[in-house]
């Protein structure tokens, strides 16, 4: 009975993987191919037309420019989150259900209209087609998945660490660096990875914010995607997951420098 | 062991500390002095770990004053106080080891490495855990992570240690080792330690004082015979319990009970409830006290006798069998007189 549970697991296992997989393994024969016509399993005409106009193309010019947006935007949304997360958790004040709500609008307002009135916002302090105002747009974008992952993970941790630490003769901030954020690590990577990925697939905002001046990898790639042609789209793709696995594997590296028991932790 | 010419190392006047809009601590005065070990003893809930952590500053008073070494405190942020607690649960630092839990308050001061590394082993040497610097926290085992805990308050050198309920998640055998370890460690490093417990008997046999909280005020502060044999009223007498209550009526000088009259002074007229403890208690061969209940308890057992509606318990060797009619002599020079109060039968 056992067995044919654990097998029955296995297959599930095996089953979630080959459709993760499956649709990556796709994604990248379509990079080298020129025609694959349904119904056939193989492709017709393979050819290396796309790979040649993908890494000749201006993406691959503002790639670094757009990571590092990316990125700031979403340790801007880390650090915010994790200020609001110890402020719902470890205060009471007036308000504090309603800026938790508020935090998740981004979620729940649907991003045309969010836009529109963000941009009318932006256009009157100066803020429109800059990259702050890209930023800015972008962390708030953010904000849902970093406030809820560092709120769930300060309540789990909560300051009984803290406590130790200063009565051990550590100031607040000492004792937060030293103490709790070793243990907040693997949330803040979380945070991290999540609030990087909205901000490096944002689309509509960026065009709209930015108004043609920001331009983002994804506001290249989005126009030679809708063109139609598969082997370009499947090209871009490709791209677009390589540098955002690198992207959270310099991420990881980081934090493993100076957090090592975030390893040791896990085993 | 000896106080230290009695002088006061943390005084604590009038402190009042509400939590959500409610009264916790009610106008506390308690003197603790330096190289002392005096026990907050109270039931759950009175208290005790608040006023702690209030000494600590980890709490805000809404009124009163806390001063250490003659110094209030109030108003100092909770690194700058010098009291250091170690909490119940232990609060290690996962990411850290051995040797990075004690010596972080080290590290803190600026004390260079070597240094660190000498004051460490010397620590480990006195909470008998030598060699034990790299290990892990989740390597350790419950009295090793007591230690260790330990080993780090000491570090940081404070002016007070402490200690909240350290011993309620240790296992009874474990307890008895821990509170050996405790002494021994105040003896040789005459830390001034204030615990926290709820239980009696560590705190009698550990204390040079107790100090009992009932309901957020501290009731009595005395040396843990005369709290013990000299509650100042029946709510003392009733927390340490194990006695027998025999309401009567002092006339003239005599105290007056249908089973028991004796001679008392300094008691005025009325009604008043004699306190009597089971070692006061002797049993003869005839009388007309029923023997009710016996628990046998090891080295001795406690015997009830209960006579119409007086109920006494008695503490002997060997005990008569349930439903023997037993004559009973009190040793008059212990009893105690308390204030009249609804006549109670405590285990």
């Amino acid at each position: 009975m056992k067995s044919k549970l654990s097998l029955c697991c296995k297959g599930i296992v095996w089953l979630a993987m080959f459709g993760v997989l499956l649709p990556l393994i796709v994604l990248l024969i379509w990079c080298f191919t020129e025609r694959w016509a349904w119904p056939e399993l193989v492709p017709q005409v393979f050819s290396l037309r796309g790979l040649r106009e993908v890494l000749g193309s201006q993406a691959l010019m503002i790639l670094h420019s757009s990571i590092l947006l990316s990125a700031t935007a979403a340790l801007i949304a880390v650090v915010v989150g994790l200020m609001t997360a110890r402020a719902i958790v470890f205060y009471q004040f007036p308000g504090q259900k309603l800026l938790l709500f508020a935090s998740m609008l981004p979620l729940i307002v649907p991003t045309t209209v969010f836009g529109m009135g963000i941009h009318l916002l932006l256009i009157r302090v100066g803020l429109s087609d800059t990259v702050p105002g890209v930023i800015l747009v972008h962390v708030i974008c953010a904000l849902p998945y970093t406030v809820s992952i560092m709120t769930d993970s300060t309540r789990a941790i909560g300051k009984k660490l803290e406590e130790q630490a200063r009565v051990l003769g550590a100031g607040s901030l000492r004792a937060f660096w030293s103490v709790s954020m070793p243990a907040l690590m693997p949330a803040i990577f979380s945070a991290l990875a999540m609030a990087y990925i909205t901000s490096f697939s944002q689309y509509f905002l960026t065009l709209l914010i930015g108004g043609g001046n920001v331009r983002t990898f994804t506001v290249i790639m989005v126009p030679y995607l809708q063109n139609g042609d598969r082997t370009l789209a499947a090209g871009y793709t490709t791209l677009f997951l390589l540098i955002t696995v690198l992207v959270f594997l310099v991420f990881r590296k980081i934090v493993q420098r100076f957090y090592p028991c975030l390893e040791q932790n896990r085993e | 062991m000896e106080l230290q010419q009695l002088v006061p190392e943390l005084e604590i006047r009038d402190l009042i500390v509400s939590m959500h809009k409610k009264e916790i601590l009610h106008k506390i005065n308690l003197t603790v002095y330096k190289g002392e070990m005096i026990s907050l003893l109270g039931p759950s809930g009175c208290g005790k770990s608040t006023l702690l952590k209030t000494v600590a500053g980890l709490l805000e008073a809404q009124g009163g004053d806390v001063c250490i070494e003659g110094s209030s405190v109030l108003n100092m942020p909770t690194e700058k106080r010098g009291a250091v607690i170690v909490f119940q649960d232990l609060r290690l630092f996962p990411n850290l080891s051995v040797e990075g839990n004690i010596e972080f308050s080290l590290r803190l001061k600026g004390i260079s490495r070597s240094q660190r590394e000498q004051r460490v082993r010397e620590l480990l040497e006195i909470v008998k855990l030598p060699g034990m610097q790299k290990r892990k926290i989740n390597e350790l085992s419950g009295g090793q992570m007591q230690r260790v805990a330990l080993a780090r308050a000491l570090a940081a050198q404070p002016r007070l240690l402490l200690l909240d309920e350290p011993f309620s998640s240790l296992d009874e055998q474990l307890r008895e080792q821990m509170r050996s370890f405790v002494q021994e460690l105040h003896q040789r490093t005459q830390t001034t330690i204030v615990m926290v417990t709820h239980d009696r008997e560590e705190a009698l046999s550990m204390s040079d004082r107790i100090a009992l909280m009932i309901d957020g005020q501290i009731v009595q502060v005395d040396v843990p015979e005369k709290i013990y044999r000299r509650p100042i009223n029946k709510r003392v007498s009733d927390y340490f319990g194990g006695c027998s209550y025999l309401s009567g009526q002092v006339r003239n000088g005599v105290f007056y009970h249908p089973a028991l009259q004796m001679p008392v002074s300094g008691y005025a007229d009325g009604d008043w409830v004699v306190r009597i403890l089971p070692g006061m208690v002797h049993l003869c061969e005839d009388g007309n006290w029923k023997v009710t209940k016996v628990c046998y308890q090891g080295e001795s057992s406690l015997v009830t006798l209960q006579r119409e509606d007086s109920i006494l318990t008695a503490r002997v060797m060997e005990p008569p069998g349930v439903g023997k009619m037993c004559g009973v002599r009190v040793d008059a020079e212990e009893l105690l007189l308390l204030k009249q109060e609804p006549c109670v039968h405590t285990k």
